[in-house]
């Protein structure tokens, strides 16, 4: 029996030791920079991404992992520039807007063709293909990716005409969408379902191979408009987790890592072969407050909140290894219509004592209890835990509900969150952040759960949307609506989430993109490998 | 024989109800539907609305139901909402990585719990046999996701022997499944292990005192001889029965250990559906998994009559304890 | 009856490893009922500047050469055991308070669902019959749903929370109960004493709690027992799967959940988080081990 303790007392003790020892750690780093070598051809790029596409049909896809390869293969009829602060043409050399702005047309280039597919064989494209394409995206996409599109009209081969519902001055950032890619008929038809499988464009790469779950393989096009692409081969690998992706990079295993986070970004920068890229994102996470129900419903309260929240503290802690920016404007600070003189407008530091002035003036002296409702997603979850905190220190006494995303988007759609955590990601026009946030259609609809309801601030969306194209003009009047907005304190906000790629040193002439696309050749870029 | 085969799988049937019953309540009782978890946030409602209409998720429950049971009948697992393909597909692409991982789980808790539940009864009272069975306990009690990751920690990240995430690939040679294998099977195969290493030390204690081992004792057969040709062979009765309960609660074991290592299973299948309110997916595949339960249970009883004759197979009471 | 339960505590006193495990569960009890005695910070106070610290974060050791004393010396710096999480929340706290969460759910639930579970096993081995095959076949039902699947879709159909994780893991515990004394009533009911009551007219209510229930407890503890071990690690799958308790509060599981993102770089909170689940859970199983041998000395080998 004694023998029997003993040895019970020893395992614990050799577990003890095995947990001390494996919980000690180090960290160090440098990076080291190279000169510009010259432009090889050949050889293959491997690009990592973390989710497994469904399908690569243009007008069925619904992830961001889909259309990363689905831009290698498509073109679009316009595109944005690399930085994705203009829109340039495409397919289109150029266009022309009519005066009501409820007609484009379209001059197409003359030099593309499609890939040798199974039914198409290099065919040259027309205006005819542009206008199934698009007809098809408006009729069939169910995530509305070109709802405004009345009809496509064929003019002549070269030259299509596009006409609109309704005047949208965002029309074309629509059509920048891989959504709305350019795709060949036969191909369409012939395939039937099996398309989003074989997929077939003009891009700068064509589909070889999809090895399910594991790798999508294309080869290079030799007659691709822009240019000639400098890789024979373009590889999409799939690492459903992130910290592998980055071992993956490491090893050499592929050449891009994307989605890169946290404590693996320290990794890749000790790493002297790779290169860490790093952009604020298209994107921004805020703490929005009902205003329509509830404490919140009063400016003072808002205010109040806006006080006694620290995001400086709080970003800072949820992103101890890097990977954001702190938001100060309800627009991402990498679109065209940011202006960083609005940031002033925003309440910046923390004030206990003004939060608790705000909250007797209002009428709560004592606090309240709310309920902070966030998706099931780690960024935002942690952040309620710190908001539940910090808001704990004024009073306010706040219940965390952490929803699928099911429940959270029909929960705040119908008003019922007192405050929720939404983050918001699209094209870089201000009116797919704005309009979604402040517009009074939106009430009932989870861009704008919050229930802001304001006239002028209405009008002058649609003024920014319906009177003009001008980019100028229009960046004027977003910034009118941004600063009426925030006036009413009616969010807080968070942060701007970074891009962050891992690229090894072999591969030149690569930018992340502030959309977190990954872009291999475009009119701007032609990436090529050191073998 | 075949009367008590046919007896069982007819009693099968109100079991398998039971249970179409059940998965069908709970999965519409959760809150959330798939349309909105499908489109993402910038959808607008009416196309939300649509795509309800389209999936058949405004129909009456009963309606549903009835669909639901009719397709069960035909073989018909549905159509899967977030992968539009046939549930069944899915699973035959991810059932057979499961079926991988718990067979190595199974194999290497056989392989390792055997020879030490037949020692320590050898042994009984030796050092040996206290060490093997304290162990035995620690593993019984082990949460099996943590243990994957501090195998994690120690194998993949301070020694970086080891992958610790997915499956590998078959283009890049065996190896690389199987090195992907070695983390989730030990995993998983630790409980099972813990249990059968008890189960061969208590069945062979049992059979060693029973009188025609001793009597093979006294006619002189060597020590190993009897113990193997007549205790493990009687010993084997009882452990085929946990085997069968074993491996349908590996299934479930598997979901957590998929979870942690990313292996492209079923288990990680179904948890991945239940978030994305794919209802038809669970319902489907967590069908398919009472199937194979109440599958493996059957043959495990057959067997468990075939093995051991002195067992009459019309009074079985199946009241084995599960835990 | 007096003198049988002497016996058993006799032989329960005599198995080292049951009283090792006694003692386990004992600690557990007081650690959780002591909670805020014990905790040296508030389990959900947020030091932000301070996240992911090492264990034995404000002890320094060092070596004076004249004395060659090791000495310990505490600076101003705040003083983490076991380091802080990644909020900056004192590590040990939380796994202290932690184990109220463990325990509650662990003996809770399968009070909960061994009472439920029991009662059906009663009823459906003493009726037998069509009620019987009603009763089992439910049973046989939820037994045949992996029991992890069942609660995590459970715990989404019901969402997060203490209360609904205690119905969920009772839930999964009745089958298992039902079974046992299921198959425990059949023997019993046949026993001349049970025959005997009932030729003396006790009614069937009687019948089932006054003789049958006391025969059947000797295997129920001791499954029972088992039962809290089980459903401890069920609480905490269950946190590790992000459906537990709610933040803040600490749970073993959420708290290895929180972790995990950070293993590569403070591996401490997940390895402490789960050394406690496994101790805890060992605790009970040596204790269930021992009371089994204990109760029935037949089945002891």
């Amino acid at each position: 029996m004694k023998v029997k303790s003993k040895l019970l007392l020893s395992i614990l003790i050799i577990t003890m030791i095995f947990a001390l020892v494996v919980t000690g750690c180090g960290k160090s780093g440098e990076e080291a920079k190279q000169g510009e070598p010259e432009t090889k051809e050949g050889g293959s790029l491997v690009v990592g991404l973390s989710q497994v596409p469904k399908t690569l049909d243009p007008v069925l896809y619904t992830g961001t992992y889909e259309s990363n390869v689905m831009l290698a293969i498509f073109d679009t009829l316009v595109t944005y520039t690399d930085d994705q602060q203009k829109i340039v043409g495409a397919l289109a050399t150029d266009w022309k807007v009519s005066d009501d702005m409820l007609e484009y047309t379209f001059n197409l280039r003359d030099d593309v063709y499609f890939h040798d597919g199974k039914y198409v064989k290099g065919r040259k494209l027309t205006a005819e293909d542009i206008k199934y394409s698009l007809e098809r995206s408006a009729k069939e996409s169910a995530m509305g990716r070109l709802s405004d599109l009345k009809e496509a009209e064929v003019l002549d081969e070269k030259t299509v005409k596009l006409v609109l519902k309704q005047p949208n001055a965002a029309f074309l950032a629509r059509l920048t969408d891989p959504g709305n890619g350019i795709v060949a008929k036969e191909e369409v038809e012939g395939w039937g379902d099996a398309f989003g499988q074989n997929p077939v464009g003009t891009g700068a790469f064509v589909f070889k191979s999809w090895a399910k779950d594991d790798n999508v393989t294309m080869v290079r096009n030799d007659k691709y408009w822009a240019a000639k692409p400098n890789l024979d081969e373009l590889v999409f690998k799939f690492i459903p987790d992130l910290s592998m992706m980055s071992n993956a990079l490491i090893s050499g295993d592929i050449d891009i890592a994307t989605e890169v986070q946290g404590p693996d970004r320290q990794k890749l920068v000790n790493d002297q072969n790779i290169d860490v890229q790093t952009m604020p994102g298209m994107n921004v996470y805020f703490a929005a407050m009902n205003m329509k129900e509830g404490p919140t419903a009063d400016i003072r309260v808002r205010q109040a909140i806006s006080y006694a929240l620290d995001v400086d503290a709080a970003v800072s802690n949820i992103f101890q290894f890097g990977g954001a920016t702190r938001a100060y404007v309800p627009l991402p600070s990498k679109s065209w219509g940011y202006d960083s003189s609005l940031e002033d407008l925003a309440i910046k530091s923390r004030n206990l004592e003004k939060a608790k002035d705000l909250l007797k003036e209002a009428g709560y002296e004592n606090g309240f209890k709310t309920t902070i409702v966030t998706p099931n997603k780690p960024l935002r979850a942690k952040w309620a835990q710190i908001m539940q905190t910090q808001l704990a220190e004024v009073g306010i006494e706040a219940d965390i509900e952490k929803l699928e995303w099911g429940t959270y988007s029909d929960k705040v759609s119908k008003g019922e969150a007192p405050i929720y955590l939404l983050a918001w990601t699209w094209y870089p026009d201000p009116d797919f952040f704005l309009f979604q946030f402040f517009h009074q259609d939106q009430i009932g609809r989870l861009g704008n759960g919050q229930a802001f309801d304001d006239k002028e601030v209405t009008d002058l969306i649609d003024k920014a949307k319906g009177s003009t194209t001008d980019q100028a003009e229009r960046k004027a009047i977003y910034k009118e609506v941004i600063e009426k907005a925030m006036a009413k304190v009616p969010r807080v906000e968070g942060w701007h989430k970074e891009n962050i790629n891992g690229i090894r040193k072999r591969v030149n002439d690569y930018k992340i993109c502030p959309d977190d696309q990954v872009r291999i050749v475009t009119q701007e870029r032609n990436v090529w490998v050191e073998k | 024989m075949l009367k008590y085969i046919i007896k069982r799988i007819i009693g099968l049937i109100p079991v398998l109800f039971c249970v179409s019953v059940v998965v069908f309540v709970i999965t519409r009782v959760i809150p959330g539907d798939p349309a909105a978890v499908m489109l993402g946030p910038q959808a607008t409602n009416e196309a939300v609305e649509a795509l309800r209409i389209k999936l058949g998720l405004r129909d009456p429950l009963l309606v549903q139901y009835g669909r639901f049971l009719m397709q069960l009948l035909r073989g018909d697992l549905g159509t899967s909402i977030a992968y539009n393909q046939p549930v069944l597909d899915l699973i035959l692409d991810t059932f057979p990585n499961t079926v991988l991982l718990a067979a190595s789980s199974l194999l290497i808790a056989t392989i390792v719990a055997l020879p030490i539940g037949i020692l320590s009864a050898v042994k009984q009272y030796s050092i040996f046999d206290y060490l093997s069975m304290t162990f035995a306990l620690v593993g019984v009690s082990m949460p099996v996701y943590w243990l994957g990751l501090m195998l994690v920690l120690l194998f993949s990240i301070k020694l970086q022997l080891l992958p610790s995430i997915g499956m590998g690939s078959l283009s890049n040679g065996l190896g690389d499944i199987l090195s992907h294998l070695i983390l989730p099977s030990i995993a998983l195969a630790t409980i099972p292990m813990a249990n059968f290493a008890r189960i061969t030390r208590s069945s062979m204690l049992e059979v060693v005192r029973q009188d025609y081992i001793r009597t093979a004792r006294a006619k002189g057969l060597s020590e190993w001889k009897v113990i193997i040709k007549h205790s493990l062979k009687n010993a084997m009765v009882p452990l085929l029965t946990v085997m069968g309960m074993q491996i349908s609660m590996m299934l479930s074991g598997a979901v957590l250990t998929e979870t942690i290592f990313a292996w492209p299973g079923m288990g990680r299948l179904v948890v991945d559906a239940i978030e994305k309110r794919d209802f038809i997916m669970v319902q489907g595949s967590v069908m398919f998994l009472a199937f194979i339960f109440v599958f493996v249970n059957l043959c495990v009883d057959v067997l468990y009559v075939l093995v051991n004759p002195r067992i009459s197979y019309d009074n079985k009471g199946g009241d084995s304890s599960g835990a | 009856m007096g003198l049988k339960k002497n016996m058993v505590l006799q032989r329960l006193l005599k198995n080292k490893l049951a009283v090792i495990g006694l003692v386990i569960v004992v600690i557990n009890i007081l650690v959780a009922l002591l909670a805020p005695k014990l905790a040296p910070y508030d389990p959900t106070h947020m030091d932000l500047a301070n996240s992911l610290q090492e264990p034995g974060t404000g002890i320094h050791f060092f070596h004076t050469d004249d004395t060659g004393f090791h000495l310990i010396k505490i600076d101003d710096t705040e003083i983490h055991l076991l380091g802080t999480d990644d909020f900056g929340r004192d590590l040990l706290s939380r796994i202290v308070y932690g184990s109220r969460v463990s325990l509650l759910v662990g003996f809770v639930s399968i009070l909960i669902g061994g009472t439920l579970g029991t009662v059906l096993g009663l009823i459906a081995g003493f009726y037998g019959g069509k009620i019987d095959s009603v009763i089992m076949r439910f049973m046989d039902g939820l037994f045949a749903f992996p029991y992890v699947l069942l609660a995590i879709t459970l715990m989404t159909a019901l969402g997060t929370g203490l209360h609904n994780i205690i119905i969920a893991v009772s839930i999964i515990n009745i089958p298992g109960f039902a079974r046992i004394v299921r198959g425990e009533t059949l023997v019993v009911k046949e026993l001349d004493y049970v025959e005997a009551a009932r030729s003396l007219g006790a009614k069937n209510r009687r019948l089932i709690f006054w003789h049958i229930l006391p025969n059947c407890m000797a295997p129920l503890i001791v499954y029972a027992t088992m039962g809290i071990a089980g459903a401890i690690l069920s609480e905490a799958a269950l946190s590790f799967l992000g459906l537990g308790i709610k933040p803040p509060d600490p749970s073993w599981g959420s708290i290895l959940k929180d972790g995990q993102e950070y293993l590569a770089v403070a591996p401490h909170i997940t390895t402490f988080s789960g050394l406690s689940i496994l101790f805890t859970v060992l605790g009970f199983n040596l204790f269930g081990d021992g009371l089994r041998d204990a109760l029935d000395p037949r089945l002891k080998q």
